[in-house]
């Protein structure tokens, strides 16, 4: 590899991570927190590349018999494989889906150890008060596991918002709200779902949905792989939001 | 410093030291052009004709999961390879050779010890440790006391102990024992690489050539560091993305497993999901058919042998190096997290 394509390679690189970094981009990936993080190893690997590039064309440009007795040609080929992130990239893949949802095993939040969550006191009064809280899906299962949080989510109404998975299993009628939860980045995403009863026409998967939900007391207590069960108030298909992802 | 006379295995052609080189030199120049000129008529391409490329990547889906899986690596591993790398070229450039070696005990089993404790102050990630540990071995730190910062930096430090505090509400022994049993496993294999013939194992690394304005120097180590950590990289997170999609492997962790059965799996199960070590404890605690101590292996194991890991260690340590260093280290891991977690969990 000559300095001057290392260069432009690095370049392309930097301004492909600059480009995610400045857009919600990134958000389909990473965790909101990893932004500035993003962003400054992409100015360093744009600068870099551009230094590389300038060397390169005052040396005159094919470097071989220098480089190489330096090791920067040496083992260098397997840079070429950056290309692939940037093709990838280039082709803009989405956020995970049903489909990623469907393949992984539902991780139920109830097998975390949330007991001590208390769900009323993270929510303020004028909230309840007003009529539909909006909890976090993570937040929402988090509520389940423990006694007092089943009661407030059985008396009180909440709005949550994810997208729809049709289930395959045929548990009467209704379909799982689903949001994946990531500590770092996609691949680490774990679904998190409600099963939610209705007798309204099921929306297709991947629709985004903000929905206004009940938990239903008699299906909170079955074995600890199941989903939590709740009823359908409202149903309203919503934008998919730029963060589509629930963060810790 | 630890050399080997073979020429690397990694990467490809003859090594320079060959007379054939000379002589076949500009041919090798042309073939190269046109490798480089393919690679960039194949971008531009994509580039073109990317509006249907990108319908047919969504009307597979298993595909489409792929990218999104490829990409999140890539671009999560991105910045700490770059902190990596900027600090390995620092240490390159900055610091005089016999600085470090003063610095750091001569006996390289008293070096272990002393290493993993500075690697614990340190909020260092896997992809940030594998170039700094190479540039320390190539001033001159011995290798033993290198490896064993390469595998606590990641493991043990203050953000990823929080994250694991976090992740196991109701189990605050968990970050106890991760903390020990992450420890001993560094140290117990730093001092087996001090007592093995260590050094013919390891690909040279080459001291930077830092005539010229510093600057300069700087751009040009950290820049081929970079391309060829980043390569790699690429290349581990390619070979992740494709086992999270054609092998679930929480498909296959729903099977669970009890006792040591339990434990190699977990283990086995870190190596190929090459989670980062500070979301870890996330996926860990959402496994609840496995014990404490099979969850606690996929702690321990997961920041020290991953398929991404042992791709960037094959970049920078060679071939020769990383097929005995990740067996050794994932055998050490397993077996002290079963022991620390009779222990402790």
């Amino acid at each position: 590899m000559t300095r001057t394509s290392s260069g432009v390679l690095l370049a392309l690189v930097g301004v492909f991570a600059l480009w995610a970094g400045l857009t919600d981009g990134m958000l389909q990936f990473l965790r909101p927190s990893m932004r500035p993080w993003l962003v400054a190893a992409a100015v360093v690997v744009c600068l870099l590349g551009l230094m590389q590039v300038v060397t390169g064309r005052r040396d005159g440009a094919p470097d071989h018999g220098h480089d190489d007795q330096h090791g920067h040609s040496h083992n260098l080929r397997v840079g070429w494989l950056l290309v692939l992130p940037l093709c990838v990239g280039l082709l803009a893949p989405a956020a995970l889906d049903a489909y990623s949802a469907q393949r992984s095993v539902a991780a139920s939040q109830r097998s975390w150890d949330l007991s001590s969550f208390d769900v009323e006191k993270m929510l303020s009064a004028e909230a309840i008060a007003g009529g539909t809280p909006k909890l976090a899906l993570i937040d929402y299962l988090g509520a389940t596991t423990n006694a007092k949080g089943r009661d407030f989510l059985v008396a009180h109404q909440v709005r949550l918002e994810g997208f729809v998975v049709r289930d395959g299993s045929g548990n009467g009628r209704g379909f799982l709200l689903t949001r994946f939860f990531i500590g770092c980045c996609a691949a680490d995403a774990i679904p998190l779902q409600l099963y939610v009863q209705t007798t309204q026409p099921l929306p297709p998967d991947n629709e985004w949905v903000s929905a206004t939900v009940t938990l239903d007391r008699n299906h909170t207590t079955v074995a600890s792989t199941a989903h939590a069960q709740a009823t359908l108030g409202s149903l309203d298909a919503i934008k998919k939001p730029s963060e589509p992802y629930e963060y810790p | 410093m630890e050399h080997s006379s073979e020429a690397t295995t990694v990467g490809a052609g003859p090594d320079v030291a060959d007379p054939s080189v000379a002589s076949s030199g500009a041919a090798r120049s042309r073939s190269r052009s046109r490798v480089a000129t393919a690679i960039w008529v194949y971008l531009a391409v994509v580039a073109l004709y990317r509006t249907s490329l990108h319908q047919f990547l969504y009307a597979v889906p298993s595909l489409q999961y792929w990218s999104t899986v490829f990409l999140a690596i890539v671009l999560q591993a991105l910045p700490f390879l770059v902190l990596g790398v900027a600090v390995s070229a620092a240490i390159a450039v900055l610091v005089p050779p016999s600085w470090l070696a003063r610095a750091i005990p001569r006996d390289p089993r008293l070096a272990v010890p002393a290493a993993a404790v500075a690697a614990t102050l340190l909020p260092g990630c896997e992809c940030s440790a594998v170039p700094i540990a190479g540039r320390l071995i190539s001033r001159g730190v011995p290798s033993a006391a290198a490896l064993t910062f390469l595998l606590a930096a990641p493991a043990i430090n203050p953000v990823v102990l929080v994250a694991t505090a976090v992740a196991f509400p109701g189990h605050p022994e968990m970050v106890v024992a991760r903390f020990v049993a992450s420890l001993l496993t560094a140290v117990t294999v730093g001092w087996i690489w001090c007592a093995a013939p260590n050094e013919r194992w390891m690909r040279r690394i080459e001291l930077a050539h830092t005539d010229g304005p510093r600057m300069a120097a700087y751009a040009d180590v950290a820049s081929t560091d970079f391309l060829q950590a980043g390569g790699f990289l690429v290349g581990g997170a390619a070979m992740v993305a494709t086992m999270q999609t054609f092998v679930p492997p929480e498909k296959l962790a729903s099977v669970g497993g009890s006792g040591f059965v339990g434990v190699l799996l977990m283990a086995g199960l870190a190596v190929v999901l090459a989670v980062c070590s500070e979301a870890d404890a996330f996926v860990a605690a959402g496994l609840p058919q496995f014990s404490l101590t099979a969850r606690l292996a996929f702690l321990v194991v997961g920041p020290m042998v991953d398929l991404k890991l042992i791709a960037l260690q094959t970049g920078t340590f060679g071939r020769r190096f990383a097929v005995r260093f990740a067996p050794l280290t994932f055998v050490v891991a397993v077996v002290v997290s079963a022991v620390v977690g009779r222990a402790l969990l």
